[in-house]
């Protein structure tokens, strides 16, 4: 069973991950702005600052450009009669399957950010806890929220 | 059976104690600083006693307000003086229902029901805090007998089979209890605590005087010491022990488990077969030896005191292990053989601990006078790591999937297919290049899910894995 089948998320997914990364790597760029304000009132290094921005730099290229490419092309889900297959992640690949039959419901999401990019995030719960398909298209992950359902309904069982 | 019915008035009593304790632990610090007040004992006094005469008013009430009733497959309670808060719940959805008996219930020969759904809360769904022996047991057989079994099949027509924890395996289980470990790290933090309100010249020089002219070796007076703590803390283990599982027993009605269990406060846990999530053999470190296991099983209802697993049999020799699930858990069974974790996960398993432990003992073994003893701690971790790997494996027979791993006891769990929530295969960097996967099987339990696992499995047995759950 290759960890590579199944679909990929859309391409405005990795544009939302890059934009999201972007603005979560802006929060390490306090540090040179605060290193610089120092510098005003002590007598700190001035070149220490070359040094803070090129991390900065560095960190906001990474998340902006990379790490959102790398999670893309891992991302993939399969909905089939009988489960859904998840396969992710960055560091840590893991692959889940999920028996239609176990699923007590799903729902989608969407975040102000998400909304620009008309995304959307199906959350899949179980008996012991939920799995999230993140940044689908809109229309698809309404469409699949009531695939799953609809699957998910025709065996009512119990935990 | 649609008429609504009040708790027995011992209830007023209960509900009285749990009142005023709440109240006390709010009270308390404002009540000192007034007790200590020049205002005169004699309002204090009339305050107090109105008070509580409020409280026992308000108690009644609510006893009166009570009502429970079993109407159209739905156990019904409606309580509230003021707000009526009514709780429904559907038969079917009762996981569990566990009979207890605490102190003023004991006194008046009465018990405590409480029934548990698959909610994610750890608190009952519904309590009835003091109803008779006779009413208790005829509510249980409603409550779950009626409920219909998905592969009640599987279940022969009648039957009723019941196992006791004799005397002599109470005291085995309590002598061979981990807690001991426990209690012995309690004690000597403890000991570690009073060391530093003690002044140094005063009990213990006296005793040590003693004991040095006793033993007439200081050295030993640390080993003798050590020695009673040890002897100490066992005892308080196996007192603990003993009134927690004393007088434990299984039956088997049908399909449902009955256990009941304690010696202080009573409980009965009434569980039906098919709401088993896993069933759990383990072995502790101290028992291995003497091949005895306790068995456990998870359920989405009930788990014992801040635990997601419910104790069902706390001490089986190997040989009754079979019979036992054979038996009270027909579903399941433990196997022998077990596929192991790739061999290239064996040099992990090994250092994980022994790596840190080195490091931590090497200032010892380099700065202090025989500190290489001190390397026993090292040697420890490597063989105990080569142990977990060792034990670590899983197997797939008729169905069922069974995990075992060690952590410092050995532990089994028994996973039916159609039981298992979800199943995930992980992979880090680390395990990509040797192509290892760690399997975690995830099912439901009291509060929230399980997680069982193994790290280290093979590539393409993690793949068999899940080929046979998508084919479940």
């Amino acid at each position: 069973m290759g960890d590579q089948e199944g679909n990929k998320l859309g391409k405005s997914a990795l544009k939302y991950w890059r934009l999201s990364g972007f603005f979560s790597s802006l929060f390490f760029w306090l540090f040179p702005l605060g290193y610089l304000i120092f510098t005003k009132y002590f007598p700190w290094p001035f070149l220490v600052i070359y040094g803070l921005i090129v991390v900065c730099l560095s960190i906001t290229i990474v998340k902006t450009a990379i790490f959102p490419k790398i999670k893309w092309e891992r991302w993939r889900y399969k909905v089939s009669e009988h489960d859904i297959k998840l396969s992710y992640g960055l560091w840590i690949r893991r692959q889940t399957v999920i028996p239609m039959v176990r699923v007590q419901h799903v729902d989608t999401k969407q975040g102000p950010l998400m909304h620009k990019f008309s995304l959307a995030s199906v959350t899949i719960s179980t008996a012991a806890g939920s799995h999230e398909i993140p940044a689908l298209s809109a229309q698809i992950a309404d469409g699949l929220r009531q695939q799953i359902s609809l699957l998910a309904r025709v065996v009512e069982e119990d935990v | 059976m649609s008429k609504a019915k009040r708790l027995h008035p011992a209830a007023v009593i209960e509900i009285l104690i749990k009142n005023i304790s709440r109240l006390i632990k709010i009270i308390i610090g404002p009540f000192v600083v007034i007790a200590s007040s020049p205002l005169s004992k004699k309002w204090l006094l009339v305050t107090g006693l109105i008070g509580l005469l409020l409280y026992v008013i308000v108690s009644v009430l609510s006893w009166l307000r009570f009502h429970y009733t079993v109407h159209n497959d739905e156990l019904r309670i409606e309580q509230g003086i003021f707000s009526r808060h009514k709780t429904y719940i559907p038969l079917e959805r009762i996981q569990s229902v566990q009979i207890s008996a605490g102190i003023v219930q004991r006194i008046f020969a009465l018990v405590k029901l409480e029934v548990q759904t698959a909610g994610g809360s750890s608190q009952a769904e519904a309590t009835l805090s003091a109803i008779s022996k006779k009413e208790a047991s005829r509510l249980q057989n409603i409550l779950q007998l009626s409920v219909i079994t998905p592969d009640s099949s599987a279940v022969e027509a009648y039957q009723y089979q019941e196992k006791n924890l004799g005397i002599k395996n109470l005291i085995i289980a309590a002598t061979t209890s981990n807690g001991i470990g426990v209690v012995l790290l309690g004690g000597l933090a403890l000991l570690s605590q009073v060391n530093q309100y003690i002044p140094d010249e005063d009990i213990y020089t006296r005793i040590g005087n003693y004991l040095v002219s006793f033993a007439g070796q200081p050295g030993l007076i640390y080993l003798l010491a050590v020695f009673l703590l040890f002897l100490f803390a066992w005892l308080l283990s196996i007192i603990g022990t003993v009134i927690s599982i004393g007088g434990f027993s299984i039956s088997r009605l049908e399909d449902r488990l009955l256990v009941e269990r304690g010696l202080i406060e009573k409980r009965q846990i009434s569980i039906p077969l098919h709401r088993i999530q896993a069933v759990k053999v383990s072995t502790g470190i101290i028992r291995q030896p003497f091949g005895l296991a306790a068995i456990h099983v998870i359920s989405a209802g009930h788990g014992d005191k801040g635990s997601n697993e419910t104790l069902i049999f706390p001490l089986l020799t190997s040989k009754e292990l079979f019979d036992f699930l054979h038996t009270f858990l027909p579903e399941y069974s433990l196997e022998k053989s077990y596929i192991g974790l790739s061999r290239a996960a064996r040099n992990r398993y090994r250092m994980i601990l022994t790596i840190p432990t080195l490091l931590l003992v090497l200032p010892i073994v380099v700065f202090l006078k025989y500190g290489f003893l001190a390397l026993f701690l090292p040697a420890l971790s490597f063989l105990w790591g080569l142990r977990q790997f060792e034990d670590a494996g899983w197997n797939i027979t008729n169905g069922q999937l069974s995990i075992r791993y060690r952590t410092l006891g050995l532990k089994t769990f028994l996973l039916r297919g159609h039981k298992v929530q979800t199943i995930s295969l992980e992979q880090n960097p680390w395990q990509r290049r040797k192509n290892l996967k760690a399997l975690s099987v995830m099912i439901a339990s009291k509060v929230g899910g399980t997680k069982i696992g193994i790290k280290g499995i093979d590539e393409k047995d993690g793949d068999k894995i899940l080929t046979w759950f998508r084919g479940q």
